[in-house]
């Protein structure tokens, strides 16, 4: 009986899951470009591969997937740990507090990209031409400009995915127990060290969870980079996920694409791998 | 002299940063529905111009190709979200109420498939879905989606069965019903609020999709995120009507989120941190 219950699942998610995994795995091993059908689809055994990890765009691309996942996790977590800590504290309406904070995370990628980038407009955006030269910066252009770019993409990144930390952080909280805290205030301890000394350490493994959800969030990121600037300028930019798109849907070379898919499928289980391991090792 | 006490204080620092997290979560969103509502001077006047005579010149521009993406959305969204409860909810009623030997590596299996990165997929997917004729067709992205909501549903609805006491269903059964009658006539009711708000998830996760839309359709069935996406990537943008479509865009999920706010914290949670 159990297994009819779960048969419809397995079969679906074998059809649509991992036969197209197989599918990539065959045709990352393959010379396919879509154009020269003459060509056929001939092994070419793991040159695809050797090709990337010999490539200076995928060196460029790793560095800047590195630093976007770093610095958009980064923010996201001290933002939404935060964000978590003080609606935690509020008295009253901390239910339609959340629901309106959370809200950045319902609206899809390419509305925050749009967004983000009427905000960036050179002459007429509200960050670009109104609050940065209130505060006295005069950046005008952050998408076209190498240097502030994947800054400019970051930061719409975190408005969009910081609620995800807010939220997970916040359940953290509201599931501790009193005692412990009631202690430490009767014996005198300062705000500061009850937070380093308590709350901190009894919200390790919710962090890391956060940690692990953000981490390949960010790594895998597309929509959001791809509407603000395609990878530009330049490839200030381009991450591996644009980096593999280009290669199918742009240059139509399926067997590369399929290796670029396969070599981020590996990266993202091997943070899995590491984040899970630190999680059981923490919680023994 | 009234000294300001050390309570009233903090909650005073609260209640400002509540404040500051509020605003800078709603603002860009304002931000994109004002722009909507004015007319291109406005839009471009710095300092920007906060209280103004809304005007629908920009929906009246978007309204005659509209329809076609937002249908196409809505009929793809809610075709997936529909299947995957429907053999998803068996199979996380299984994991959470019966003993077998794969369950462990079952769960392990469709939490890497929530964690997989999208891009590994799509090649093989275009190429598929190449081959079976069925670029450009609602069918494509409604299976597609059905991968990604088939994983999320029996994830989270097997956190919600396993909060349900298991013993009125024993006591069913002990009457003589099924498993089958079970699930429909007990379990189902009982965890309503968890399946409306794991179908709005799905909802808003199918909605919102751009990466497998963009590659996967052309012409006849391009929904509204790669729409957006292709007329923001025009050159010169038409900022009033760009804002009409995106709001046009955020406006379901907005609204669906805000009606199922009191089970969304939990769905979402839940959805996160289970396991």
């Amino acid at each position: 009986m159990a297994y009819l219950f779960v048969l419809p699942t397995v079969i679906t998610l074998v059809l649509i899951a991992l036969y197209p995994t197989l599918f990539a795995i065959d045709a990352s091993l393959r010379n396919w470009i879509l154009y020269r059908p003459e060509l056929g689809t001939q092994y070419i055994g793991l040159d695809n591969y050797i090709t990337i990890f010999l490539s200076e765009e995928f060196w460029n691309a790793l560095r800047v997937t590195l630093m976007f996942t770093t610095l958009s996790t980064g923010l996201t977590l001290l933002i939404g740990l935060a964000e978590a800590l003080v609606i935690n504290e509020i008295p009253k309406g901390k239910g339609i507090v959340s629901s309106v904070v959370i809200l950045p995370l319902m609206i899809s990628p390419v509305v925050v990209a749009f967004g983000w980038r009427f905000m960036y407009h050179e002459a007429t955006g509200l960050i670009t031409a109104y609050l940065l030269p209130l505060v006295g910066v005069n950046v005008r252009t952050i998408l076209g400009d190498p240097n502030w770019a994947i800054l400019g993409v970051i930061a719409a990144d975190v408005w969009n995915q910081t609620p995800l930390v807010f939220l997970i952080l916040l359940a953290g909280l509201t599931s501790l127990p009193q005692e412990p805290f009631e202690a430490a205030r009767v014996d005198g301890a300062s705000a500061i060290q009850i937070f380093q000394h308590l709350t901190l350490p009894m919200l390790r493994s919710v962090i890391l969870i956060a940690l692990i959800l953000r981490t390949i969030d960010s790594f895998k990121v597309f929509d959001l980079v791809w509407v603000m600037t395609s990878g530009g300028p330049g490839t200030a930019t381009m991450n591996l996920v644009i980096t593999g798109y280009e290669k199918a849907f742009i240059a139509y070379r399926m067997g590369a694409a399929s290796a670029y898919g396969i070599v981020i499928l590996y990266a993202i289980m091997a943070l899995a791998l590491f984040y899970i391991k630190l999680l059981v090792g923490r919680r023994k | 002299m009234m000294l300001m006490s050390r309570h009233t204080m903090r909650s005073a620092v609260v209640y400002l940063l509540t404040f500051l997290f509020l605003f800078a979560s709603l603002f860009p969103i304002i931000w994109i529905i004002e722009g909507s509502l004015k007319t291109p001077d406005q839009n471009r006047a710095i300092p920007p111009i906060w209280i103004f005579q809304p005007t629908l010149e920009a929906y009246r521009g978007i309204t005659p190709g509209l329809p076609k993406y937002f249908s196409n959305s809505l009929i793809i969204s809610c075709a997936s979200v529909a299947l995957s409860l429907l053999i998803g909810i068996p199979a996380a009623y299984a994991l959470a109420r019966f003993n077998f030997k794969q369950r462990r590596s079952l769960t392990i299996w469709i939490l890497s498939t929530k964690m997989a990165p999208g891009f590994a997929f799509v090649v093989p997917f275009y190429l598929i879905m190449r081959s079976l004729n069925l670029l450009d067709t609602l069918i494509a992205l409604t299976l597609v989606y059905l991968t990604f909501n088939l994983a999320f549903v029996v994830w989270i609805m097997q956190g919600f069965i396993e909060e349900m006491p298991v013993e009125l269903e024993e006591a069913a059964m002990l009457d003589g019903c099924t498993r089958l009658d079970v699930l429909r006539r007990i379990t189902i009711p009982l965890v309503l609020p968890g399946i409306i708000v794991t179908a709005t998830l799905a909802f808003v996760t199918s909605w919102n999709e751009f990466l497998f839309a963009y590659v996967l359709t052309r012409e006849a069935a391009v929904t509204i995120q790669p729409m957006i996406a292709s007329r923001v990537s025009f050159y010169k943008i038409d900022w009033e009507q760009m804002c009409a479509y995106s709001t046009v865009a955020m406006l379901p999920v907005v609204t669906l989120s805000l009606s199922v706010r009191k089970y969304l914290t939990r769905g979402l949670t839940l959805g996160a941190i289970k396991g």
